[in-house]
């Protein structure tokens, strides 16, 4: 594909840029932009890749020119070993022009230390930020502390001090780097957003076809947290239908007097469009029975009617059945008897097949996998129940079938990454990258990678070591609590555009030759493809806030 | 001959290439900017630029200004007897500036290049065209003003530029624009703005600091809504002037033989004027993200616009990018001479024959579809692009949609343009209507590929493939079926009123300048000045050409000396 650019061009493959512009120039001047549309993009395209070529070429030539470094142990004096001369050079912020001298060494021992420069300090303020979201490293969903709270206000007023002061692309990134941990440390991090968002105007970017992932997540959950704060205040509209809604304890038929049948409707109805996370502050069972009541048409006056004589009716044929009371209760323990006797009659594999799917279940997802299947984890049960209980029927053991349903459950977990929000879509990327990492170590990345052929058959041979098994495992109970596990996602192909700058990067980072990389990108089968892809989620995570969220679902 | 022309919300100025370069033309005052000012009484006399401008002091229910906001909505303002719409305004204007240029050349220019923001959408653009065909003008191409701004920027020795930054805030809008040239071409590489930020909204802010502070004037109050509007902002105008050089200045009212005034320190106004400032850096960073070029890499920031004067600004600027912006192009002849080297570039100028100019869609351009959740359910409406913004132009994009429904028998989606989710946030440019044949939802494929072409024009070719149906659309405002009329009845109007001949508009301006004095002094000054323009009147009066022109050169310099040296 790079070969065709210097055709399109018209010269020969060259690092010199001016040359490639000269030759775009040229071209241009001769095309009748109007008419040829397809051609101007053409060469447009041609030429921007040929300077990414050329920049890429001369960013290598630049490191391999670097000077050697001098070595001093030849004339005899005494200055150390090399590891010194190490510790000077990492101190400063750039490489040192000439090579240290003799006396310089003193520095290393810290006798003063160089003062702290701007990016430093800004970095141990988001680095000592970032402790306080994730305490210890995890992800947690606990509050502040109240010292702690005022610790970590203090560091964002700080940080926003700096950014309100800084060039741009400082500014650029403080404000980038505020996003994502905002976004992957809520809702413990809801209490710092708003400062934030004053400075960076984060909803000013709100609702565009753009807008940054991290950005996305936290928008909604700013405008939810606001209207949240607004529908608590008495004089609001909703307050009343709000607090009916989020009452706790069980409701009952007398709890219709309590909310208007249509402010309930408005409620919900926007809540569920606008911001549909504020719905866990209500009471589940009491909107569930408010649903049911607005679905039903009602009742009306004569099913009221219909009601009261059905009520009347029963309340006779109650009195009836009391006085027949010892027949029923004989009825009932007959039941339950030849049940029992049912049981002992099932055959030993099937329980034992129960039993291996408890299991493989708790495998996946950790203790309570094998809990009983709400309607928020019906799709992903089903596929994985299917799965292990096909595989031990047509003859497979336990372990065999364990793969399988494996396999479909990591296949579920890539395909729910379609709808999921950035902080579920970093976590299933994360575990991606998890299992490219155990290939790797048990050196299956290259053309045997199971991960490279359609159907990603295979996905569930891939064993993972105890922590990131425990991360896969937390990773699936967090899909269920987001509720990508009650359905199947449906949709046509996705296809995302990966940035200029991201190519280099996998580039550098992969240290494979560029055309390899682009024929690898656009080639599910290439056999560098699993190579590629750990690389490119290397470079994605980490910095996941600024690519566009296509390109995190497609990863 | 083909001009350039800078229609800007506070001044507009026109320019030509001649000779091997572009050259402003003065307007009958001898200026080279004119102010986008008209105002029209009751007997139909209509004056514009300088003039106008005085008027809004002493009838500013007769005066319009900066109508360049108003471009593209329906919005009216009715001066003298009439309702008049923006375009009508604009081409009041226009005319003006094309009678200026036939007077220093000697021909009526038969094309016309009229700058536009970057970030101005399809309405807005459209009523510019039509503004220029009422004024009798063939609009040969509308250029943007960062654009024309990057080709006055090193006119003189055209050498090649790594990409620069041209950082245009003017009375009401801002663009910014980012720009490479090379080897004879001026590539724009992307552009983003803000269409309602202008030195307009920080004298609004320094209105809103000063008002509080008239304090109990109650001439204040008694002032009809449209005077007191125009006194305040006219005052806030100056003092934001002389804050650019001194560290406060007076803000002052003068009405009625009564006189408000407060004092206004530099720190005040940038506080004030801090959340504008803020909304500076948006546009700035969204034009670096999106053609990936970090801020270090930028060869030079361009100023252009007369916002860009203020202290405030510059601080700004300075801190953002870590150095001091450029000053090598005037910021307000800039976009000018810009537009005459476009101008020159259409009719075969000398020197001109090898440059190039590629422009980018500043807008995203899709169409709507449904939007699923989770669960499959339909969730109302969502913008699909189909031409990302800052795609080189022209542009050809495609992309495949599919039915949504069983037996579905026609699709329905609208045509927009912007960068909201939600489509009611775009603006809407068309419609189609595309009938399918019944099949299972999803099993017909509809291909929709839109060209968007460098003079902005929008083609959209539709095709389904399981019918075979094809469609072409060529994207017309809604308005344009019923424009040619209402453009010739425009011109109409404007041709019933009365304009001055050029050798009486110096009159004209003078006396209505005299007047605005008048009204801003008090006691001894103001007598003064009433005395002169009796004196001007009947100069007038008895046409004796040499008496006029010696009035009025008295009258200019007793008028000059007490703005500079006003008496307290």
């Amino acid at each position: 594909m790079s070969a065709q650019c210097w055709r399109t061009l018209g010269i020969k493959a060259t690092d010199d840029k001016a040359a490639i512009r000269r030759a775009y120039a040229d071209k241009l001047k001769a095309l009748d932009v109007d008419n040829d549309v397809a051609g101007f993009a053409k060469l447009r395209q041609a030429r921007d890749i040929a300077l990414r070529l050329a920049a890429s070429a001369a960013a290598r030539a630049a490191e391999e020119q670097a000077p050697e470094e001098p070595d001093y142990r030849d004339d005899g004096a005494d200055y150390g070993s090399p590891d010194d001369w190490d510790a000077v050079v990492l101190e400063s912020d750039q490489a040192p022009a000439e090579p240290p001298v003799p006396g310089a060494r003193t520095r290393a021992w810290g006798s003063e230390e160089p003062p702290e420069t701007d990016s430093q300090r800004i970095e141990r303020q988001l680095r000592a930020l970032a402790q306080l979201v994730f305490p210890d490293g995890n992800y947690s969903d606990d509050g502040f502390t109240l010292p702690d709270y005022e610790q970590a206000l203090a560091l964002v007023n700080s940080l926003v001090a700096e950014a309100h002061a800084a060039r741009l692309e400082v500014y650029n990134a403080i404000d980038h780097h505020l996003a994502e941990m905002m976004a992957q440390g809520w809702p413990r991090s809801a209490a710092l957003v708003e400062r934030a968002n004053e400075e960076f105007h984060w909803l000013g970017e709100a609702g565009t076809i753009d807008e940054r992932p991290a950005l996305r997540f936290l928008n909604l959950r700013i405008r939810g947290m606001r209207f949240v704060e607004n529908v608590g205040q008495p004089g609001h509209v909703l307050h009343k239908v709000w607090t009916e809604l989020a009452r706790p304890g069980k409701p009952n038929p007398l709890d219709r007097f309590r909310a208007k049948k249509d402010d309930v409707r408005i409620l919900l109805n926007g809540v569920r469009e606008r911001y549909p996370e504020v719905e866990s502050y209500l009471n589940p069972e009491r909107v569930g029975w408010w649903d049911r009541r607005l679905t039903d048409s009602g009742p009306g006056i004569i099913g009221w009617i219909i009601r009261i004589v059905g009520i009347l009716w029963m309340v006779a044929v109650v009195f009836g059945a009391l006085s027949r009371g010892d027949n029923n209760e004989r009825n009932a323990r007959t039941q339950v008897e030849s049940a029992a006797e049912n049981q002992a009659e099932t055959p030993m594999s099937e329980r034992e097949e129960e039993l291996g799917l408890r299991l493989a279940l708790e495998q996946i997802m950790g203790k309570d996998g094998a809990v009983e299947a709400g309607e928020d984890y019906s799709a992903f049960r089903a596929g994985v129940t299917t799965a292990y209980l096909s595989s031990r029927r047509s003859g497979e053991n336990h372990e065999q079938a364990l793969v399988r349903a494996l396999q479909v459950a990591r296949v579920f977990a890539l395909d729910a990454r379609r709808l999921a929000e950035f902080g579920e879509l970093v976590e299933i990327n994360e575990v991606q990258r998890l299992w490219l990492q155990a290939l790797q170590r048990e050196g299956r990345i290259g053309e045997d990678c199971p991960m490279r052929k359609a159907g990603l058959a295979g996905l569930g041979d891939v064993i993972l070591g105890v922590e990131p098994q425990e991360r896969e495992r937390a990773m699936f109970r967090r899909l269920r609590e987001a509720g990508l596990m009650a359905s199947h996602p449906r949709f046509g192909e996705l296809r995302a555009d990966i940035p200029g700058d991201v190519v280099g990067a996998i580039i550098d980072r992969s240290g494979l030759a560029d055309e390899t990389v682009y024929a690898a990108l656009q080639d599910n089968g290439h056999q560098r493809r699993c190579q590629v892809k750990l690389a490119m989620l290397d470079v994605v995570l980490a910095r996941p806030g600024t690519v566009s969220a296509d390109l995190l679902r497609i990863l | 001959m083909i001009v350039g022309i800078d229609l800007g919300t506070t001044n507009s100025a026109v320019a030509i290439w001649q000779d091997g370069e572009a050259r402003l033309v003065p307007n009958g005052l001898g200026e080279l900017l004119t102010p986008s000012a008209v105002s029209i009484d009751r007997s139909g006399q209509s004056w514009i630029g300088a003039a106008a401008l005085d008027r809004l002091a002493t009838h500013p229910e007769q005066t319009a200004t900066s109508f360049k906001r108003m471009m593209g909505t329906q919005a009216t303002v009715t001066l003298g007897k009439r309702k008049y719409s923006a375009e009508e305004l604009s081409a009041m204007l226009l005319a003006q500036l094309a009678a200026d240029v036939e007077h220093a050349t000697g021909q009526w220019p038969e094309g016309t290049v009229i700058t536009v923001p970057a970030y101005f959408n399809e309405r807005q653009r459209r009523a510019t065209r039509r503004a220029g065909e009422i004024a009798g003008l063939e609009v040969r191409r509308l250029i943007n003003e960062p654009t024309a701004a990057a080709l006055a920027f090193g006119l003189q020795d055209q050498a090649d530029r790594e990409p620069f930054l041209v950082f245009d805030l003017g009375g009401g809008t801002f663009d910014v624009s980012i720009v490479e040239k090379f080897e004879g071409i001026v590539e724009v590489r992307a552009s983003a703005g803000d269409n309602r930020l202008g030195g307009d909204d920080f004298n609004a802010a320094l209105v809103r600091l000063a008002e509080p502070r008239l304090g109990a004037a109650a001439m204040l109050d008694r002032l009809p809504g449209d005077r007191r509007e125009a006194l305040l902002g006219l005052a806030a105008e100056r003092t934001r002037r002389a804050l650019t050089a001194a560290a406060e200045a007076e803000f002052a009212v003068v009405a009625d033989d009564e006189r408000a005034a407060c004092t206004i320190t530099t720190d005040e106004f940038e506080d004030a004027v801090a959340p504008l400032v803020k909304r500076l850096r948006d546009p700035v960073l969204r034009s670096l993200r999106d053609c990936t070029i970090a801020v270090e890499e930028l060869s030079d920031i361009v100023l252009v616009g007369g916002a860009t004067r203020m202290p405030v600004v510059k601080k700004a600027l300075t801190r953002m990018f870590g150095r001091f912006p450029n000053s090598t192009v005037h910021p307000d002849h800039a976009v000018a001479l810009g537009a005459a080297v476009q101008a020159g570039l259409l009719s075969g100028g000398e020197g001109l024959e090898e440059i190039r100019i590629t422009d980018v869609a500043p807008f995203t351009l899709g169409i709507e579809v449904n939007n699923r959740d989770s669960h499959g359910r339909v969730l109302g409406t969502i913008f699909s692009p189909i031409i990302d913004r800052n795609t080189p132009v022209p542009v050809s994009r495609v992309q495949s949609y599919s039915t949504a429904a069983d037996n579905q028998q026609e699709i329905v989606s609208g045509i927009y343009q912007g960068e909201a989710r939600d489509v009611t946030q775009n603006v809407k440019l068309g419609e189609m209507k595309i009938p399918v044949p019944r099949a299972p939802a999803g099993e017909v494929v509809v291909n929709v590929r839109f060209t968007y072409d460098s003079s902005g024009l929008l083609e959209v070719d539709i095709d389904v493939p399981k019918s075979g149906y094809h469609r072409n659309m060529v994207i017309v405002d809604e308005d344009d079926g019923r424009s040619a009329t209402e453009i010739a009845r425009s011109r109409k109007a404007l041709e019933a009123l009365k304009v001055h001949p050029r050798d009486e508009a110096e009159n004209a301006a003078a006396l209505a300048r005299a007047e605005r004095v008048y009204e801003s002094f008090l006691g001894d000054a103001r007598e003064f000045v009433g005395r002169w323009i009796a004196e001007f009147q009947g100069a007038l009066e008895k046409q004796d050409p040499r008496q006029i022109t010696d009035m009025r050169k008295g009258l200019l310099e007793v008028l000059d000396n007490l703005e500079a040296n006003p008496p307290l």
